[in-house]
């Protein structure tokens, strides 16, 4: 009953565990480093 | 009724761990690839991420809201909770489930977890007494004895009457009370000081110690004498798809029921935990990052470490027998043959089930919380007496498991009815609340107060008709599945049915316990003028 890694299996783990890391990536970074607002400038300043 | 000072996570980061702490526990490295090896493999994971983001998701997402708008009423527990979002009585007396599933769990939880730590001291001192050389006959005697002999399930009390050993218990009751005063102390330091630290240092050293083992088993050469099989073979076993399993409705709930409880979404916790959120924070972000961080630990460590190990070293005919028996087999029965055989096989052995320790114990600090939570707010008690009522609460329950262990049958009915079935109970109602109670578009606007990240549009639909539809196709499912075995047993004539009656009992009185307490703090909560019924707006 020996079924090496085929070629499907190979797209399915990289796709699947591809995303996943993705997504725990790109959430940490938001929670870590939060995009920070513009600072409201009072009008009259500026170039 | 005294007014203390109402708790605070320290960061957000800490939330989103102390959630995902408890969200990931031993089904994510011992429940999951069994599920997926018999289910399709890669292709298991067509249903699983549909599941994921048609049940798991949104249904987080309503909870971690629910919570914060209920906190903002001054609300912690379940019960309160419930009753604001279902605006009225049956709300908070459904919401009792929700205290009710957590503290269930925590009865049989801690025992597993001194399993683990049982399991690392004896790593540590020279291993199990496998012997790796043996025929494999031998290794699985061996091995199921140890099991059986630490859980003591030849007969009910075995554990007190063990000979040759102190007071005559045996070892596992000395690890399980350093195991239960771990727990106390870290529930007595409180929300930020005890869980939050525990969880920010225990899931990144999970992470490291679970790489480590990755890479070590991703490197593993097929050894001489055994098996023949490779880490190929391994991974051919849990990942190659298999199409034609999607076309049974099996699969199709094997990965719905995987994504739900694995989530821990309708437990009881995130509820409680959100609840110590304010109106500016994220609930978007920090449940979708929650539920990432388990599903990082679950699809890749626990996709890649377990099953791949246990086919090269036992192969694919005892590892299937492992997967299919369930988490405590594959775990605590297979994986010991597996590390008996390994080079270094006790250092690596001490380090899986130290992780298997940590995220054990991310999972039970959590669950003693929202009772915690729930008593102070209905009976008015300040926090030092709600920690000694729920550590007191929950050592009667661990002690109950401990002594009726005959066949594992009273943690086996808990597990059933409160780690599983009340789940699904809980989960329903919260996304009917959210949905069609409170309204799908009021609650997207509560969750969007303070988020920086919006929930797409297409949720709307997913949540308001979609999530409630595939629920429902789980619970029936579910229930034909599995509730005849569960009620045979109960209503039967053997000892074991005799066992889980009395198991019954005792889950009757802890639900008559907290029962009665709401009924307490819905008087209190009427007489101090809060909105117990959801008929006004939450003031931030």
């Amino acid at each position: 009953m020996l079924a090496t890694l085929s070629t499907g299996g190979w797209i399915f783990m990289i796709l699947s565990i591809g995303a996943v890391t993705t997504l725990v990536i790109r959430c940490f970074k938001k929670v870590l480093f939060p995009v920070q607002d513009e600072p409201d400038l009072p009008g009259g300043l500026g170039p | 009724m005294t007014k203390q000072p109402t708790q605070q996570w320290g960061s957000r980061l800490g939330v989103i761990l102390a959630v995902a702490g408890s969200a990931v526990g031993l089904g994510n490295f011992l429940r999951f690839p069994g599920q997926a090896a018999q289910n399709g493999g890669g292709a298991f994971m067509i249903p699983y991420f549909l599941a994921l983001l048609l049940l798991g998701i949104p249904i987080g997402w309503a909870e971690w809201a629910m919570g914060r708008y209920g906190g903002r009423k001054g609300f912690h527990g379940a019960p309160a909770i419930l009753g604001v979002w279902c605006k009225g009585a049956w709300g908070r007396y459904a919401g009792v489930l929700g205290v009710l599933i957590p503290l269930g769990v925590y009865f049989y939880y801690v025992l597993i977890e001194s399993w683990c730590l049982y399991y690392v001291i004896q790593y540590l001192g020279g291993g199990l007494g496998v012997d790796g050389a043996a025929p494999i006959a031998d290794q699985v005697t061996k091995t199921q004895g140890f099991f059986a002999d630490v859980t003591g399930s030849a007969a009910n009390g075995s554990l007190f009457h063990s000979e040759g050993h102190l007071l005559g218990w045996h070892p596992i009751v000395w690890t399980f009370i350093a195991t239960a005063t771990l727990n106390i102390y870290f529930v007595y330091r409180g929300l930020s000081k005890g869980i939050e630290t525990v969880c920010k240092y225990a899931m990144p050293v999970m992470a490291i110690l679970g790489i480590i083992i990755l890479v070590r088993v991703l490197t593993l050469d097929a050894p001489a004498g055994t098996t023949g099989q490779s880490v190929n073979d391994g991974l051919g076993f849990l990942w190659n798809p298999d199409f034609e399993k999607l076309t049974s409705f099996k699969t199709w709930l094997a990965a719905a029921g995987q994504i739900f409880f694995s989530l821990s979404v309708g437990f009881g916790v995130i509820i409680n935990y959100s609840s110590y959120m304010k109106k500016k924070d994220d609930v978007v972000l920090s449940g979708l990052t929650s539920s990432a961080t388990n599903e990082f630990f679950e699809v890749v460590l626990g996709g890649l470490i377990t099953v791949t190990a246990s086919v090269v070293f036992v192969g694919i005919a005892l590892t299937m027998e492992g997967a299919k028996g369930g988490t405590m087999s594959l775990g605590f029965k297979t994986l010991p043959m597996v590390f008996a055989q390994m080079p270094a096989g006790n250092l690596f052995g001490a380090a899986f089930f130290l992780i298997l320790f940590l995220a054990a114990i991310t999972s039970s600090l959590s669950m003693l919380q929202p009772t915690k939570a729930f008593l102070e707010e209905s009976l008015g008690v300040n926090r030092q007496v709600s920690t000694t009522i729920v550590t007191m609460w929950g050592l009667a329950g661990n002690i109950f498991v401990l002594w009726f262990t005959h066949d594992l049958v009273a943690l086996d009915t808990i597990d059933f009815w409160v780690g599983t079935f009340f789940i699904l109970v809980v989960a329903g109602v919260q996304i009917v609340a959210f949905g069609w109670i409170f309204g799908v578009d009021k609650g997207l606007e509560e969750a969007h107060q303070g988020a920086n990240m919006r929930i797409p549009r297409v949720f709307r639909f997913i949540i308001k008709y979609v999530s409630p539809a595939f629920l429902l196709v789980v619970i029936v499912g579910f229930c034909i599945n599995d509730l005849p075995g569960y009620l045979n047993t109960l209503f039967g004539d053997t000892e074991n049915a005799a066992d889980s009656r009395k198991t019954w009992m005792f889950l009757l009185l802890t639900i008559a316990g907290l029962v009665a307490i709401t009924a307490v703090g819905a008087r209190h909560w009427r007489a101090e003028g809060l909105d117990l019924d959801g008929k006004l707006p939450a003031q931030d």
